[in-house]
């Protein structure tokens, strides 16, 4: 359970010239076709400023260089996420996070209502240009491919939201059901936080007095960070099916055993850049240089979950062949001197991203957002020094399970 | 404050230096100018030469491939790279990395590997698959069915960069050679090194490597001659997707000094966003518009050396639409002296944060240079500079009539 009080968390760093103030409100309970609307709707306009005129005046007026906000999930936890970049002081030589800070207590605290809901119209409109979205999606190749494997190997409709496959649950969304939703969800206590060069105690108190009515509360709310895959069976799902696509798709998925916690998560990740990073592209090397059967392909994997798929896009006359590259890239990987070879390689990049990321504003402020949510305890890169190689090669040796072969066989071959 | 800065050295190589040393990351790109759009190109003896469909994009893949010291991106992926590859489009083909550690290795196998290719008959035939793949897997790609349809409407000069698996079958490995020889010069090119580095010790790493090449030929391509005219005023393209009307009007700026492109497109972006962005009053009537779904997008971009202005709008009612666009674009002197303001009050505050992230400093500098010939930063002084009487002025210049409407029309109807 995550429990503690919202405080706001300021981040000072005199390296950057814009700040970003965030929002974030945890969602309780909801359904997924109120969810995938509202993010479309959210923070559009509000009572004071009911036009896009109105509010891209007080924007430029405020200094405000973007703003946004919808839902993202953290693992299985869903939160409403508002956003708000702005220059520094020293960029524009005035001080403008408090107009910031009363523009987006309007936009979330008073949002445009007819009737005391959203514009049923907006609402209506949005959900259109979902179906359409959706629609269009699904003429995609490599989206509908990939679809196609999530849905064989999800559990509980983790990996794949159910509106994708039944659009109609987007119809039982109206601007009433959607309005109260929202309202719960805002009648909470967010969490916030600011990050750039400004002065912490100052803009402490401003954020308590403008957003949070000078009102700390305690934020609570169930971490359900984690979906591990539980289904893991040696009974090889095979699903072979013809399409009118002009590429073929082949996909191997794996998934962990008895997959439990963070050092899981991360030793899935060293198999995952084993396979296909830019410390070694044994995948890549292997179907493209060595036998030229592809000119796309990867490796995709929800850490949360537990699977590691291997996918190319190929000539339907190389289906079979792809295929076998596979079983000999899985061996290749699990000889342990090709994973310490790697294994430093893949250990040194990880520390150099991690800090990297303190050079982009709203990737330091993502991860420490993360952090605070307790969603990464640890570092990665901190948790990779603790594993060894021979660690690594158990994990894939025992654990990693094949569990589906999906192809998608197309038109054309080269 | 240090700023990105142009050199050009004397075997016409001009290069974009920019040294910040409170970052991490370097990048480096080498664009040169032969892309998709490039049909013929000069040779040594100014003779004018055909190129096949496709070959820029080839050329690429060859050259990633198949370097007298291996393949391109996996050598610089062995010294530990963030990124690196390379992509073509209509006009260019640029070759890519970022990278934290070993620069000056990256840098100087960068260089060197571009210009050392041998060519080969076995090489090139496995070349060719994986670019015959990437033909198949393009056809698709969903997003580019509207795309192609509008741009060939729009622009007689129109060539899939990918080819055909007949035209890439037609590319032999002396052809190949040819354009090679002939286009990867240095005045056909910019290389942009952009980073935590001595610009003097890079610069003249640059040059020695630079003094070790010969070229046969140092020409720049010719500029695609592009028809003043759109192809088609009206089309209708039925798929499955919402109702849709996509106006784009072609304006010609050919007369124009590098300096007033530059400065005409900025007016011309200032236009579309008072007239036609989420933020106009066109977009207020069109969001009480029953018979129209969503805000308007409105867009700019440069191609063949046109501007191009593209609203787009879901609706079914065509003429109406249509309509209200033609009555906006020529009602332009009731634009308000307030709004410009506000366009430009918005552009000097995201000019003010650009260097927060060396990409998004030196990518509109880059910009600058190859679409306007003008290799300048975006400066607060020159947006200062920009006025209401000259902004009216400037697009009161501009011919509408040179417009294609592409309607989108739901299939399943």
């Amino acid at each position: 359970m995550f429990e503690k009080i919202n405080d706001p968390i300021i981040i000072k760093n005199s390296n950057f010239r814009g700040c970003i103030f965030a929002l974030v409100f945890p969602i309780y309970d909801y359904r997924e076709e109120d969810l995938a609307v509202l993010k479309h709707l959210v923070f559009d306009k509000s009572m004071n400023y009911d036009t896009d005129e109105k509010i891209y005046k007080v924007n430029i007026n405020n200094y405000c260089l973007s703003y946004t906000g919808g839902v993202v999930f953290l693992g299985n936890s869903p939160f409403l996420e508002f956003h708000l970049s702005f220059p520094s002081f020293n960029s524009v030589k005035k001080d403008v996070l408090e107009d910031n800070l009363y523009f987006a207590k309007e936009i979330i605290y008073n949002p445009y209502l007819i009737d005391g809901f959203f514009p049923s119209d907006m609402v209506k409109d949005t959900i259109r240009l979902i179906k359409n979205n959706i629609n269009r999606k699904f003429k995609d190749g490599k989206w509908y491919y990939m679809h196609r494997n999530d849905t064989l190997i999800d559990e509980d409709n983790y990996l794949v939201n159910p509106i994708l496959d039944n659009i109609n649950l987007l119809d039982g969304v109206d601007e009433k059901t959607l309005y109260r939703l929202y309202k719960k969800i805002i009648s909470g206590p967010p969490l916030t936080f600011l990050i750039g060069n400004v002065n912490e105690e100052e803009c402490k108190k401003l954020i308590k007095k403008i957003i949070l009515d000078n009102k700390i509360e305690k934020v609570v709310f169930e971490k359900k960070y984690n979906h591990f895959v539980k289904d893991v069976s040696s009974d090889l799902k095979m699903v072979r099916e013809v399409t009118n696509f002009k590429t073929s798709f082949v996909c191997h998925t794996y998934k962990v055993r008895d997959m439990k916690c963070d050092r899981d998560k991360v030793l899935l990740l060293i198999v995952k850049k084993l396979l296909y990073s830019n410390d070694s592209f044994l995948l890549f090397d292997v179907l493209r240089k060595e036998n030229n059967l592809v000119y796309r392909c990867g490796v995709s994997s929800t850490l949360s979950f537990g699977n590691l798929s291997l996918w190319a896009m190929t000539g339907k006359d190389n289906i079979n062949s792809v295929s076998n590259c596979y079983d000999v890239i899985m061996s290749k990987i699990s000889d342990i001197n090709f994973i310490t070879s790697k294994f430093s390689l893949i250990l040194n990049s990880m520390k150099e991203k991690e800090d990297l990321i303190r050079e982009n504003i709203m990737d330091y402020l993502v991860v420490r957002i993360k952090r605070f949510a307790e969603f990464n305890e640890k570092s990665r890169y901190e948790m990779m020094k603790d594993i060894t190689a021979l660690e690594v090669k158990n994990f894939i040796d025992n654990r990693l399970v094949l569990v589906s072969k999906y192809v998608g066989v197309g038109e054309e071959d080269e | 404050m240090n700023s990105a800065k142009f050199i050009t050295l004397d075997n016409g190589l001009t290069i974009l230096i920019y040294s910040d040393k409170s970052k991490s990351t370097n990048h480096v790109e080498l664009i040169t100018f032969f892309g998709g759009n490039n049909t013929s190109f000069r040779d040594k003896n100014d003779l004018v030469k055909k190129v096949h469909k496709g070959t820029a994009h080839l050329l690429e893949h060859y050259i990633c491939e198949q370097t007298d010291y291996g393949n391109l991106i996996s050598n610089l992926k062995n010294l530990n790279v963030l990124s690196a590859n390379a992509c073509t489009n209509s006009d260019a083909t640029i070759f890519y990395f970022d990278t934290v550690r070993n620069f000056s290795a990256c840098l100087r196998l960068f260089l060197t590997s571009i210009f050392s290719v041998s060519f080969d008959k076995d090489k090139l035939e496995k070349t060719k698959v994986a670019v015959f793949n990437e033909i198949r897997d393009d056809k698709d790609n969903i997003s580019r069915e509207i795309l192609d349809v509008k741009v060939k409407n729009i622009f007689d000069m129109n060539v899939n960069v990918l080819g055909n698996k007949t035209s890439i079958k037609k590319i032999g490995h002396r052809y190949l050679k040819d354009i090679y020889e002939n286009i990867y010069v240095p005045k056909n090119q910019l290389l942009v090194v952009a980073g935590n580095f001595d610009e003097e010790i890079i610069l003249k790493m640059i040059c020695v490597i630079y003094e070790k090449l010969t070229f046969k030929n140092n020409k720049r391509i010719d500029s695609i001659v592009e028809k003043r005219d759109i192809v088609k005023k009206e089309d209708v393209l039925r798929i499955d997707s919402l109702d849709e009307v996509i106006m784009s009007f072609k304006i010609d700026t050919r007369g124009m000094n590098n300096f007033n492109k530059y400065k005409f497109d900025w007016y011309l972006g200032m236009f579309g966003s008072i007239n036609f962005s989420k933020l106009s009053k066109f977009n207020d009537i069109v969001r009480k518009d029953k018979a129209c779904t969503g805000d308007v997008y409105c867009g700019t971009y440069l191609k063949n050396g046109y501007n191009v202005l593209e609203i787009m709008v879901y609706t079914k009612e065509r003429e109406k639409i249509k309509d209200m666009i033609l009555n906006i674009v020529s009602d332009f002197r009731n634009n308000k002296r307030d709004d410009f303001d506000l366009r430009k009050k918005e552009s000097l505050m995201r000019v003010s944060v650009r260097k927060d992230s060396i990409k998004s400093y030196v990518s509109p500098i880059i910009d600058n240079y190859i679409l306007f010939g003008y290799p300048h930063d975006d400066t607060l002084e020159f947006i200062e500079s920009l006025n209401y009487d000259e902004y009216i002025e400037t697009i009161s210049q501009i011919d509408f009539s040179n417009y294609s409407v592409l309607y989108i029309e739901n299939n399943r109807k």
